[in-house]
């Protein structure tokens, strides 16, 4: 039971406990802060925010905007990552905490906390120079020669900045965040799991799989997180997505995203009376998606720890 | 008890101490007028990133002949405008001169000299042509954007180069433009309305454009002339533009392009200089140059290089510190005297009608 806070504390506690209030209330203030900023900038233009959210152009010279093909794009894009992410993050978790249980797996899990802290700009800078074109020309080009038909490959690939090549750089950034909240949930799961698998004479590739679908709701929770986060990612989608107004069910062809967009259009946006606040706009949509997934994400993951550890 | 002469000797204090501050403000006036040491001043300057090695050398020079400090940073014409009216830059350096509005609002405090000159270049990336000079008309450039002309081996290529014909292959055409709001692109754009108005309408014409090849997916864009280098190189058989300086740096490709005389050129000193030489300008820095964009590209000098730019000095015709304006006065001067001799390569120098406009500046911020 939690008794009201000042009763249990000592005079010296309650100080301490005061002097934390400010920085921490600071944070979340600033966050409020920086959401209400969004929505007061996009005010102006949020009567057409429907019309500007079905329209596809960019043209500030004479003040017409349509935020379609960033819109889809950053959703596109972002799912390619969260596959991404699934694709490299659950045999990571696996390998990490059921095959290399000693000193390997703690050096591939170090290794792995330091891949999150790589500067998404150097991710960003070796996939337009390097990725895209191999892509290109080792992906995209048997895809479409070959599954031409189904209309996600169904375009000739051009240089290799596409939607594709965008949504695996930027899954590639965001595998050691996912990877890690897998790898953090699935060591949680008790021993006493493990024991009965084994109990019931389970060889160790069995009980991985009952381990891992005993884990779903949390995977797929550090999945959408994953998703969440890729969603903003400015940098490497700046430099792959091919930045153009282009709306297209072909993966191989050059497209948008939200972060993309801002990152270029802003510096110049005063220029222009409506610019600025579709710009608001186009971010407040992003916050808004990438918050609700987070916050399922969030929930997926906390919802079954609690469950699992009892 | 206060006495007359005690009165009187207050009196005199004050007179004293009046005449003291006013000597002193006038031999502060006098020297400021006079003996001018310019060597303590320090000034911000930002804006347009076309001119920034220019700018650097210049101001570089001028600090070690004449002690002046100049900060410039290198923002976007549009952050520079922005922040030299909100007063956090001394002078601002713009592509595009001031809207007519903002001249207006102005009108008479402002001072525009367009004091640089530049061309855009078309490069591309053929690896079966190399570094061959392709020839390109304006309308067949603005095909291309539009997404009309789709293929490198095109007929209307293919004629304009015979001697390579059968090298042009069969590839699509992968359109590179800038991402970001730029001045290249409004003088690249501004040039296919003008030489090319049938193909290329005027709601194409800006700093960003909504371009009709990228909803064919066909096109990328880059930010900055980096961006767009590094998309050209990324993505062979693409074309693109970029800024002379920048191509000549990076060895890059140019394409000859037929100006209005009807000759195919190289951009050079030469050609900018001969395209400068047609266009007409306003007499006083203190007129309006809107406009001046499209005086300057397609103009009819037979050895005209067609897309020739000018790019602006934005400054105040008054500042308050006294000592600024002469300092900026004898910076205007010393360019049109001395900086022009070192100009660096992939720009030029204005013709003399330009010299004559920044001298008249460097007067009237002197106040005669």
């Amino acid at each position: 039971m939690s008794a009201p806070v000042g009763e249990m504390l000592s005079e010296k506690d309650k100080i301490f406990y005061f002097s934390l209030l400010p920085p921490a209330l600071t944070t979340l203030g600033l966050l409020a802060l920086i959401v209400s900023t969004i929505g007061a900038k996009a005010a102006l233009v949020l009567p057409q925010a429907l019309t500007i959210l079905a329209a596809n152009v960019w043209d500030p010279e004479n003040e017409r905007y349509g935020l379609l093909a960033p819109v889809l794009g950053t959703l596109v894009v972002a799912s390619i990552a969260g596959a991404v992410s699934l694709a490299l993050g659950l045999p990571l978790t696996l390998a990490v905490a059921e095959l290399l249980r000693g000193r390997l797996g703690s050096v591939l899990q170090t290794l792995l906390e330091m891949a999150s802290a790589f500067p998404t700009v150097v991710i960003g800078l070796w996939s337009a120079r390097y990725l895209a074109p191999f892509l290109s020309e080792n992906v995209m080009k048997p895809l479409y020669s070959s599954f031409g038909f189904i209309p996600t490959f169904s375009c000739r690939p051009l240089g290799g900045y596409s939607l594709l090549t965008a949504g695996l750089a930027i899954g590639f950034s965001v595998v050691p965040y996912t990877a890690s909240i897998m790898i953090e949930s699935y060591r949680l799961i008790p021993s006493t799991y493990r024991e009965a698998c084994y109990g019931i004479g389970a060889t160790r590739y069995e009980t991985a799989r009952i381990l891992v679908s005993l884990a779903r709701p949390a995977i797929a929770g550090s999945v959408l997180l994953g998703v969440a986060r890729a969603m903003g990612e400015t940098t490497i989608a700046a430099m792959t997505v091919g930045n153009a107004m282009n709306i297209s069910a072909c993966l191989f062809e050059p497209s948008y995203t939200v972060p993309a967009l801002i990152a270029a259009q802003f510096g110049n946006a005063n220029l222009y009376r409506y610019a600025e606040p579709v710009l608001y706009l186009a971010a407040l949509v992003v916050l808004a998606l990438a918050l609700a997934l987070s916050a399922v994400g969030f929930k997926l993951v906390s919802g079954w720890r609690v469950r699992i550890v009892g | 008890m206060r006495t007359i002469g005690s009165k009187r000797i207050r009196l005199l204090l004050l007179a004293a101490i009046a005449a003291a501050l006013a000597t002193a403000g006038a031999v502060v006036w006098w020297q400021q007028q006079q003996k001018v040491d310019i060597s303590n001043v320090v000034m911000n300057a930002g804006g347009a990133t076309f001119p920034l090695p220019q700018v650097i050398a210049w101001v570089e020079q001028f600090r070690k002949e004449r002690g002046t400090v100049i900060n410039y940073k290198g923002m976007g014409s549009g952050a520079g405008q922005a922040q030299f009216f909100d007063g956090t830059l001394d002078f601002a350096c713009s592509d595009p001169p001031l809207k007519t509005s903002d001249w207006e609002k102005y009108r008479g405090k402002v001072l525009q000299i367009p004091w640089l000159m530049g061309a855009v270049v078309i490069t591309y990336n053929i690896p079966e042509i190399g570094n061959h000079s392709l020839r390109l008309t304006p309308e067949v450039i603005a095909r291309i954007y539009k997404g009309e002309i789709a293929y490198w081996d095109d007929p209307s290529i293919k004629s304009l180069n015979p001697e390579i014909a059968d090298k042009l292959p069969h590839k699509e055409i992968i359109a590179v433009y800038r991402s970001d709001s730029s001045g290249t692109t409004e003088v690249f754009t501004t040039f296919l309305n003008k030489a090319a108005p049938d193909v290329w309408p005027k709601q194409l014409v800006g700093k960003v454009v909504d371009w009709p090849v990228a909803k064919l997916g066909r096109a990328v864009g880059g930010q900055g002339n980096p961006g767009v280098m590094q998309a050209v190189r990324a993505n062979p058989y693409s074309i693109g533009y970029v800024e002379w300086n920048y191509a000549i740096e990076q060895k890059t490709p140019m394409a000859a392009i037929r100006n209005a005389a009807g000759k195919f050129v190289l951009p050079s000193n030469e050609g900018i200089a001969a395209a400068a030489a047609s266009a007409k300008l306003p007499s006083s820095p203190l007129d309006n140059f809107d406009g001046v964009t499209a005086a300057v590209v397609y103009t009819p000098g037979e050895n005209a290089y067609p897309i020739s730019s000018f790019t602006f000095i934005i400054l105040w015709s008054s500042y308050e510190d006294k000592l600024k304006a002469i300092a900026l006065s004898e910076f205007l001067t010393w360019v049109a005297n001395e900086g022009y001799r070192n100009v660096v390569p992939g720009y030029a120098a204005p013709p003399e009608n330009v010299k004559q406009l920044l001298l008249e500046a460097a007067r009237i911020l002197k106040g005669g």
